[in-house]
């Protein structure tokens, strides 16, 4: 008989096989950072390196990348796991479904998210963006990165079995509210307004993202799962 | 030890079987036989939950399973086609990772790959070995630990003659030892075990 692991054993488990999974699969997150600071240099070769036009664009071309970064590995969070049957194991373990959501949205996030938090003090240079604005770009991509990889999470539980595309198209109309307030952080300091509200409110939305997308997803993993 | 009683089980608006009853015993084999498209692993799928039923009840020691389902989970292993096995990860790993379902150590994973003839590749990347030898892989994790309840898809498909003795052997050892199979085939296997045409349900 299996025996039964804590919560907290389960959560653990599945974060820690994930990681050691990414990284042996090195293009699982040198793909999505690659791809960000890419796109984040293509800007300025497009526009031209005039220092306070690039600065004034540099949080929405930020933000927009790393969206579009962060779509890249959505499908990796179940579809791999559906194909090769491990998904049934997971289901099938006794353990709350719950905590396995949660435990692989860590594992994207630190796979994907935490990595582009590193390129974008890097294209942050590229863009002339004022190095006071860091700690407040920081702030924001940690806790937007983060929803980015919640929202990821229940679309790709939504698309199981299906093309990488539609989970992209599912998550990108939800990851406007995110995009909103995020580029709103890095505007209103580069303007010396008060952004410190637009994180209270990127806060908010992990706060309320955790237990309330994990919990959707969960529910779309099980009812998509046939 | 496991009851199915008039199982009904439809999928996207069809019919896959009907009114399917039998009985699991420990320590004992029941093999569902079938032709394609038959139901026989939606049959398994159903048992455990992951395809809901249409009518019928599943009873699992005397209690419906929906009712007991974490503790009926934990009793079950279930091993669809698909054998959940990572191309990344080498043998050992492939194994160690089912710690996440099981608590075997190094040891026991050292004597499951001797069992299954694959112990001199346990350094070896998944990716590189044949669908016979991955199903030799899949079997030993069945070794891992006992559970009461094995619902295997399939189990001989791909296996040379060899393979085919080994699975039965492994099999008839966790018989003896009070674990019972239920598994699917499209012919009639040679172990020891109940038989249920599905084709007839159908």
């Amino acid at each position: 008989m299996k025996e039964k692991s804590t919560v907290l054993n389960w959560f653990i488990l599945v974060l820690f096989r994930d990681l050691i999974l990414s990284f042996k699969r090195i293009a699982t997150f040198m793909i999505p950072l690659v791809f960000f600071l890419i796109v984040i240099t293509l800007f300025p070769l497009a526009l031209g390196t005039e220092n306070s036009f690039l600065s004034s664009l540099s949080s929405g071309v930020i933000w927009v990348s790393a969206l579009l970064a962060s779509l890249l590995a959505v499908e990796s969070i179940f579809n791999e796991d559906f194909r090769d049957g491990t998904l049934d194991h997971f289901l099938l373990s006794g353990e709350p479904t719950f905590i396995l959501v949660l435990a692989k949205v860590l594992a994207h996030w630190l796979v994907t998210g935490a990595p582009l938090l590193l390129a974008c003090m890097i294209s942050a240079l590229f863009l002339f963006l004022p190095e006071a604005l860091f700690i407040p770009l920081l702030v924001s991509l940690l806790l937007g990165t983060f929803l980015l990889s919640l929202l990821g999470a229940l679309g790709g539980a939504l698309t199981i079995g299906k093309t990488a595309i539609l989970s992209a198209v599912i998550v990108l109309p939800l990851s406007i509210p995110v995009l909103i307030l995020g580029v709103a952080v890095i505007t209103n300091a580069l303007n010396g307004l008060d952004f410190i509200s637009y994180i209270y409110f990127l806060g908010a939305l992990v706060a309320i993202g955790i237990p309330g997308i994990c919990l959707a997803t969960t529910e779309a993993l099980l009812i998509n799962y046939e | 030890m496991l009851r199915i009683k008039n199982l009904s089980c439809q999928r996207s608006n069809d019919l896959v079987f009907s009114n399917l009853s039998f009985e699991v015993s420990e320590g004992k084999n029941t093999e569902i036989i079938g032709s394609n498209g038959s139901g026989k692993t939606s049959l398994l799928k159903c048992i455990l939950g992951l395809i809901e039923k249409r009518e019928g009840q599943i009873i699992w020691k005397e209690n419906e399973t929906a009712l007991v389902r974490s503790d009926f989970l934990k009793s079950c292993f279930y091993q669809g086609h698909q054998l959940a096995l990572k191309n990344s990860f080498s043998v050992f790993e492939n194994l160690k990772f089912s710690h996440l379902f099981f608590n075997s150590n190094e040891e026991k994973i050292e004597s499951s790959l001797k069992k299954v003839g694959l112990y001199d590749y346990r350094d070896r990347v998944s990716s590189d070995l044949s669908m016979g030898q991955l199903k030799r892989l899949a079997v030993a994790r069945w070794l891992l630990d006992e559970c009461k309840l094995y619902l295997i898809d399939e189990p001989f498909n791909a296996l040379d003659e060899e393979g085919i003795h080994l699975v039965s052997e492994v099999i008839k050892n966790l018989n003896r030892k009070g674990c019972s199979f239920l598994f699917t085939s499209h012919n009639s296997s040679h172990i020891e075990s109940n038989e249920i045409l599905l084709d007839k349900y159908t």
